[in-house]
Order: C-alpha cells, then structure tokens, then sequence
C-alpha cells in the first residue's frame, strides 16, 4: 500500500520522508522510519543535524588542485610542502584519500576524480576530474602517476584509459599491486588475482 | 540449473552489471541460461577479503551457489569458469565487451529465459578474448541477438511487398525493420537508411553463417561503417533509446 495515499505530498512530514527516500540505500520504509524517529527526536537534536547539513554544504568545498573535498582551498595537502610533491596518486572517491593517509606511507599528493568510467552506466571520462588531472600536470613537474583505482572492472578501465593519454608524456605511471589480501585463503582467490599475485611475486 | 532443494539452487551465468548496496554488498544483474536475467545480491562482495568479489566481477562466466531470498536471492558461492583476462586488460576489447552486456541487459526481459542469447553471449566473449578484430564480431553478434529476440531484419524480400529484392542498392527501412524495393519506397522519409549491395551481403552473411563461417572475411571500411550505421541505428528505433556503452566504445575502439 502506497503511504502517499493517507498522507497529502505537501504536508511536512511527508516532504521530509520525500527527502530521505532521495538519500542512496534508503528506501521508502527506511524513509519513513527515519522521518518519525526525527520527529520524535528533542528539538535540539533535530536542529544540530539540519545545522550540520547546512554548514556541510556551505563550508565544503572542492580543492581546486586535487579536488578532494576541504574547508579551505587549497586543501591541507596540497599546501603542506613536505609532502613529495612529484607524486600524485589518483583515486576514485575523496574516502579512498582517507583510506590511504591512515596508512601513513604515501607521502605525496592526490588526485580525486570523484567516480569512475562506467559505460553501461552513461558516465564516461568527460563525467570526472580528468580533465583537471591533465590540466593538473601541464602546470606542475610531476615524476610519478600512481593509479590507485578500485581493482574491479570499472576501476580498471578507468586506470587504462589515464594510462592511455599520458603513456605519451614521459611520466613513469604506476599502479597499486594486484594479489591476495593478508589473512586470507588462496583456495577462495579468483583466476584474475591469483595469476596477478604469481606474476608480482617478489624475493623473499 | 539444478535444485538442490526448494531453498537452494546453482546456475552458471554472466554477470552483466552491479551496483553497490549497503556497506560492502552489491547487486549483481546477472544472464544466466535457465532463468534469463535476474538479479541477486553478493553480500560483502566489495570487502578485500571477500570470497565472492573477485568472482562477480562484470563480464565474468560464473558458477554461482544461490539462496532464495525474501526480496532478492542472494549468492552464496561463486566459482568463475572463464575470466576473460585479455578483454579486461585491453581498453578497446573490454568497451566492446561492455557493449555486448550492455545490449544483452537492454535486449532481455527479467526471470525469461533465452539459452540462445546466453550460448551467444559466452561464446562471443569467448571469440572477443581470443582474436584480434572485433568489428565483425561485434556486427555478428547484433544481428544474432536481434534474431534471438525475434526481431530480425527482412533483408531477403521486399518488407512491404514480399517480392524478391534483386540485386541492387536499396533502402533499408528502419521503422518497418527490412529492405524496400525500389517500387515500394517512400522516397524523403528519415527513416530509410541506403545500404549498398556489398553490405546487403555482408548483412545477409551475419544472418544467415555461423561465425565460422565469415570470421575470415576481409571488410572494407565503408561496408563496416555503413553495416555498423544501419545495425545501431534499428537497434536504437526498436529500443527507443541510444545504448549507453556505445559512446565509450566509439571513444577508445581503435582497430588494430
């Protein structure tokens, strides 16, 4: 049964459940739940959370260098010149730079191309930041690419198709190596990953 | 597909697309020969660790393990039969790939079975793993698909009379799906395409042979065009839209 048959559209519990149903992963139940959880919430809590989206939208931007999203352009990477400023590692989503930087190894730049080439899906290269990368590299000296796109097929073909245009520009170009995760079992490994993790065997 | 009980079930199947879900599941639109396409989900599949992630990636011919589930079935075990390595690992080969899903996704109609799409699915991938050039392919693959879901183009007799086509340019009629004779046309109409007689042929080959049978045909250029122009263009009038893998095909395809 349709909620929206007991409930006119224009109320405002409605617009809210409208609001929450356009959120990714939520659906119209998950919608309605948390329409009346808000509902029932203090008023001060309500008003923090509407206070945190706002100044979230307000006060984020996107680094105009690396476009991962920051306060204050450009961000906090990018000006922090004892980081190696002739590596810049390209990643998918502005969470794979948080992913990487708890590591504490990586101690060059980024580059977030916010998404990756999904043909099927109608997003091709003209649709994320690749455009900016090679504006990017026409303006500073850059030794190393390092492609650290997910390894599944979008990511792949999104790394490829980088590789592609800059295979011509004398930068060396690199990715993350492919192989098995630590603590897991080779008898589960795909075709694909155990043949990438032969062929980047190392010494011991 | 064999029941092993009412609970649970195995198929093999090519998975088309996904899309994530939650923390770190996705949902698989997978083609399989038994119940067409269906969707199901992969939980965790987006974790490192995952035994399934690997093993439902896009494109690849799968042993898959299912649960019947409330809404969705999920997967429990996934085993890949062909990973198609050298598709995935050459720009051009993996957009035409991404084009054949693409068009199997749009051509199918879920829980609907068609093992003749499936058979030709694999087996093109198969091909496309294997070879060198792909336009051929690609074109025998369109006019197979458009067979298989009963939508072949007339490409023998006259759409509109019946009367045996002689051996001519012509036009082909893309809102009538076949050949006009010359008697027939209704000439400034934007749905007439001209084909010449050279790819006519190679139109009624793709229909007629096996891929065996042509692989080796030599293709002039303006014939690949001009095959390529009329088989896109009735797929989008039977569609009703543009497929969206075709302009990264379009982007990265160069034939080697």
């Amino acid at each position: 049964m349709d909620f929206s048959d007991f409930l006119p559209a224009d109320t405002p519990i409605a617009q809210l459940i409208e609001e929450f149903h356009k959120l990714p992963g939520i659906g119209p139940k998950s919608a309605q739940r948390l329409a009346y959880y808000l509902i029932r919430m203090p008023p001060e809590d309500a008003k923090g959370l509407a206070d945190a989206i706002i100044a979230a939208k307000d006060k984020i931007i996107f680094c105009s260098i690396c476009q991962n999203i920051t306060e204050g352009d450009p961000c906090s990477i990018c000006v922090n010149r004892t980081r190696d400023q002739k590596i810049i590692c390209v990643v998918e989503e502005p969470l794979d730079v948080l992913a990487i930087e708890k590591v504490h190894v990586f101690k060059g730049l980024y580059h977030v191309l916010h998404g990756v080439i999904s043909p099927m899906n109608g997003i091709g290269p003209e649709n994320i930041k690749i455009k900016e990368l090679l504006t990017r590299l026409k303006l500073d000296t850059v030794e190393e690419i390092i492609l650290a796109t997910n390894p599944n097929l979008e990511g792949e073909a999104t790394s490829m198709y980088i590789h592609r245009l800059l295979s011509n520009i004398g930068i060396r170009i690199t990715k993350l190596a492919r192989g098995l995760p630590i603590g897991s079992d080779l008898e589960y490994a795909d075709d694909m990953t155990l043949s990438k993790a032969l062929e980047g065997r190392q010494d011991f | 597909m064999s029941m092993i009980n009412s609970r649970f079930y195995r198929t093999e199947a090519i998975v088309l697309k996904y899309v994530p879900i939650g923390d770190a599941d996705r949902v698989l639109t997978c083609f399989t020969p038994e119940i067409g396409k269906f969707q199901a989900v992969a939980r965790g599949a987006r974790k490192t660790k995952s035994k399934l992630g690997g093993h439902v990636e896009i494109l690849n011919c799968v042993r898959l393990s299912i649960a019947k589930g409330k809404n969705l079935d999920v997967v429990t075990q996934a085993d890949s039969i062909y990973g198609f390595r050298r598709i995935k690992e050459d720009l051009s080969r993996l957009s035409c790939a991404l084009y054949m899903a693409d068009l199997v996704n749009n051509f199918s109609v879920a829980q609907l079975p068609n093992v003749a799409i499936y058979k030709l699915l694999r087996d093109s991938l198969i091909h496309l793993n294997s070879q060198s050039g792909y336009s051929l392919l690609l074109r025998y693959f369109e006019t197979k698909l458009l067979f298989h879901s009963g939508s072949q183009p007339e490409l023998f007799n006259c759409i509109n009379c019946q009367t045996k086509l002689t051996p001519n340019n012509h036009l082909f009629a893309v809102h009538l799906g076949g050949i006009l004779c010359p008697d027939c046309r209704v000439s400034s109409s934007s749905n007439n395409i001209f084909v010449s007689l050279g790819s006519l042929n190679i139109l009624r080959h793709l229909q007629r042979d096996n891929y065996s049978e042509i692989e080796n045909f030599q293709v002039s250029k303006e014939h690949s065009t001009e095959t390529e122009n009329i088989l896109r263009k009735y797929i989008n009038y039977l569609l009703e839209r543009e497929i969206k893998s075709v302009a990264f095909m379009k982007l990265v395809t160069v034939e080697s």
